[in-house]
């Protein structure tokens, strides 16, 4: 038995659990079947919109499609309308059915009723695929030289959809694309402006053509920005809170923009006006907002003149500083195009940006603040701008801080004007966030330290150094912190103040740490220190690797087995553990991008395999740069990653050294 | 330009929806999910712009009912969430005082109104008036069909 629309909806919507509803709708649906099958063609109209009902609740309604075709093809302008839009809803181009519609809709295309033809329109615009384009483009271009208002601009957006479906048609349309730029109407020429926009896009080719019609474009703008719109359609009925036709003059201006590009003399023309709505526009609403918008984004990409990049600029500058977020959004989206051209002009708003910036609670603002603020430092600000970043790393939103964090280092690392401030800055950052450090960066710092001078050195390592003897504070040990304080220590712990405990700072560090990736850093150090040190430190330090010979992780305990034999050999320890060369920063980037996925190799296999064919020709240089190189990719690596020399021959003699 | 327009309650239920570009069932269905979770979580303060995959979603919310946009490409923020607020006025203007009910009860005619403002992903007409004229004498030939006294 038939039920209603209205009564179908209540009785879904009285159901109270999901059981409920999926059997009402799985009776209804069988019904809907039922009927199609049975041919009802009274009841159509009304099953088709039960099916857009439930198509809408997510419940599959395929088998109602050729109903909506069979519905089209009706003379009934009601049975008609239901059929267009259950065919809208329920189909997408994809499906055979669109083939079949494409004729119908031709009919109604060449139809007398204004309203069905409107209806085939609408259908064409929201479903076309680029054979119906091909088929229907020769009727759209009829109805866009009709004389009815309503068709006309209906057909305009067609063509707009038509051509960006097939792109061949471009050309098609230009004469009818041009001279609906010379309508009166509001409707129509929304129309037409966003189908020159449209046209303009999809073959640039075209701009020139469509200078023809800048003069008509001007005059268009001015009689809006000043007028009250008289002269162009009915007056008022196209204002917004008192901001005439908003969408009108953005389209408008946009298309301005893609004919002033690459044009001094178009350029040049509509500066005038372009100037007189940036002034003239009110900014207190979204709608003039969005004028405003517009003409500042046209007039940093046409070729104006300084005076106008200027009032553009000060225009996103003053959204910039709106109490609506939205405002705020658009004006930093803006000027993060305006800082790679003119930085200077922007850095005048640093403060606004800043605000938006430490506003943590909106993630879309914040993201492009993130991005201008940071392309506003330079060698001589970095310092304060640094210094009024740091208070954001408390911030509790973890991408957030991730970000902020990688552009804080990639400010220092490009911009600092000392060594010294570049360690304090960073060790900062580790000591606060860390965790939120990235690989690449702590890369680019160590391999920093390596080129500094040994005083330089010395600094970092004792800065480091002093986070693990000072005990009152203790500071949260994050990963990356101690990687870089084991590493330091490894590398350049002789120069750390004669009393200084290596070994203690080493095994205090290591303490109670799982993370393999740590703990071979800290072997590594530890083996480093014990070289250069007394017998003493040298047996602390083999107790502290002994400790992983029986580590669960293959990687650390064939690392404490190999260093354990290794101090056996006193005399080649100091050579095969000597300090790091200084790293070039595209080597160690090479370094980093070692793929990490491979069959685990010992990590040491580089400067062993070395250290033991040098045994056999007696002497040379010991650790080729390059393989110091690998050497920090594995140290920072963890995982080991096979290189070059790991694979040499000179490897085998290690593996007799194994199985002694 | 718009690929799709959403009309969503706050609960997640979908009242309205229309997409202009293809995509299949499934994944409409999925990326309605993530957009409304995201959406129904952010305070009313924020800004109305979500950056989000290649797309900018642009929403604004009336009463219990949130208005989205999708957009690909270059388009005005500002502009698009002014042509959502001009949809909602034309439905307010048709439905007269319009609620989430009517939107339920008369979604076909919410169709109606959002295919006079919008037409494949473009924002079609911008008079609140010249729109109420054509829905309504469209109106007047569906009774006049239904009724069975003129075909056409």
């Amino acid at each position: 038995m038939s039920t209603r629309l209205r009564e179908l909806i209540r009785k879904v919507r009285q159901c109270k659990t999901a059981a409920e509803e999926r059997a009402v709708v799985a009776k209804e649906s069988a019904y809907l079947r039922d009927a199609f099958k049975r041919e009802d063609a009274g009841g159509r109209h009304r099953n088709i919109a039960k099916l857009m009902y439930l198509h809408m609740l997510g419940y599959p309604t395929h088998f109602g499609q050729m109903e909506c075709l069979k519905l089209i093809a009706r003379p009934s302008f009601a049975e008609k309308r239901i059929g267009y839009l259950g065919l809208m809803s329920l189909l997408d181009e994809k499906q055979e059915v669109l083939m079949l519609v494409t004729n119908s809709i031709q009919q109604d295309l060449k139809g007398k009723n204004q309203y069905s033809i409107g209806l085939a329109l609408c259908a064409l615009g929201n479903l076309c695929s680029a054979e119906m384009a091909r088929d229907l483009v020769v009727d759209v271009k009829r109805i866009m030289r009709s004389s009815t208002i309503y068709l006309k601009k209906k057909a305009a957006i067609c063509a707009v959809r038509l051509s960006q479906k097939a792109p061949e048609l471009v050309r098609d349309f230009m004469d009818e694309a041009l001279s609906l730029l010379d309508e009166r109407s509001h409707g129509v020429l929304l129309g037409a402006v966003t189908l020159a926009v449209e046209l303009c896009r999809l073959d640039p080719t075209l701009v020139d053509e469509f200078r023809d019609k800048l003069v008509n474009l001007i005059k268009m703008l001015k009689h809006l920005t000043t007028s009250s719109g008289s002269g162009y359609g009915s007056s008022g009925d196209h204002h917004v809170r008192g901001v005439p036709d908003p969408f009108l003059q953005v389209q408008i201006l946009h298309l301005l923009r893609l004919l002033g590009v690459g044009s001094p003399g178009a350029s040049d023309r509509m500066s005038d006006v372009l100037a007189q709505v940036a002034s003239s526009t009110d900014a207190s609403k979204n709608a003039g907002c969005a004028v405003l918008y517009e003409c500042a984004c046209t007039i940093l990409e046409i070729q104006s003149t300084g005076g106008l990049k200027v009032l553009a600029v000060n225009i996103l500058g003053k959204l910039l500083g709106h109490r609506d977020n939205n405002m705020r959004y658009v004006a930093l989206d803006a000027l993060v195009k305006v800082v790679r051209i003119d930085a200077s002009a922007v850095q005048r708003h640093k403060g606004a940006i800043l605000a938006a910036l430490a506003d943590g609670s909106d993630a879309s603002t914040r993201s492009k603040a993130i991005e201008l603020a940071f392309e506003l430092v330079t060698a001589k600000n970095v310092e304060d701008f640094v210094a009024e970043v740091f208070n954001l790393l408390d911030d509790d939103d973890p991408q957030f801080k991730a970000k902020l964090v990688d552009k804080i280092c990639g400010a220092v690392e490009a911009h600092a004007p000392t060594p010294t401030w570049h360690i304090a800055t960073i060790t900062k950052v580790l000591v606060s966030a860390g965790r939120h450090v990235s690989e690449a960066s702590l890369r680019s710092f160590l391999a920093f330290l390596t080129r500094q001078p040994p005083s330089v050195q010395e600094v970092a390592v004792r800065h480091l150094a002093d986070l693990f003897l000072d005990k009152s504070g203790a500071p949260p040990r994050s990963p990356q912190l101690l990687l870089c304080v084991l590493w330091c220590v490894g590398e350049f712990g002789a120069l750390l103040p004669d009393g200084a405990d290596q070994v203690g700072i080493l095994a205090a560090a290591l303490e109670g740490q799982e993370g393999a990736e740590i703990a071979e850093v800290g072997l590594t150090a530890l083996a480093k220190v014990g070289a250069r040190s007394g017998a003493q430190d040298r047996q602390r330090a083999r107790d502290v690797i002994s400790r992983f010979n029986s580590s669960v992780d293959l990687e650390l305990q064939a690392r404490s087995c190999e260093f354990g034999k290794l101090f056996d050999h006193k005399r080649l320890m100091p050579e095969v553990l000597e300090a790091i060369p200084p790293l070039e920063d595209q080597q160690e980037e090479a370094a980093a991008g070692v793929p990490e996925a491979a069959p685990a190799v010992p990590v040491e296999a580089d400067p062993m395999g070395d250290l033991l064919g040098d045994l056999g020709t007696s002497g040379g240089p010991v650790a080729a740069p390059a393989a110091a190189g690998d050497l920090l990719g594995d140290l920072l690596g963890g995982g080991g990653e096979p290189t070059a020399t790991a694979v040499t021959p000179s490897s085998n003699p290690l593996d007799d050294l194994l199985n002694l | 330009m718009i690929e799709f327009i959403l009309l969503v309650n706050r609960q997640g239920k979908v009242r309205l929806t229309r997409w202009y570009t293809t995509t299949s069932q499934k994944e409409r269905a999925k990326i309605t999910r993530q957009i409304v979770s995201q959406i129904t979580h952010r305070g009313s303060k924020l800004c109305n712009v979500l950056e989000w995959q290649d797309k900018k979603i642009i929403y604004r919310k009336y009463a219990s009912l949130y208005f989205i946009a999708g957009v690909s490409g270059y388009e005005n923020e500002l502009s698009i969430l002014e042509a959502l607020h001009h949809f909602v006025e034309s439905l307010d203007k048709y439905f007269g005082n319009v609620c989430e009910l009517d939107l339920i009860y008369n979604f076909h005619k919410a169709y109606f109104v959002l295919d006079e403002v919008f037409l494949g992903g473009v924002l079609l007409e911008t008079s609140a008036n010249v729109m109420e004229k054509k829905l309504e004498a469209q109106e007047r030939m569906m009774d006049a069909a239904k009724a069975g006294l003129i075909d056409s």
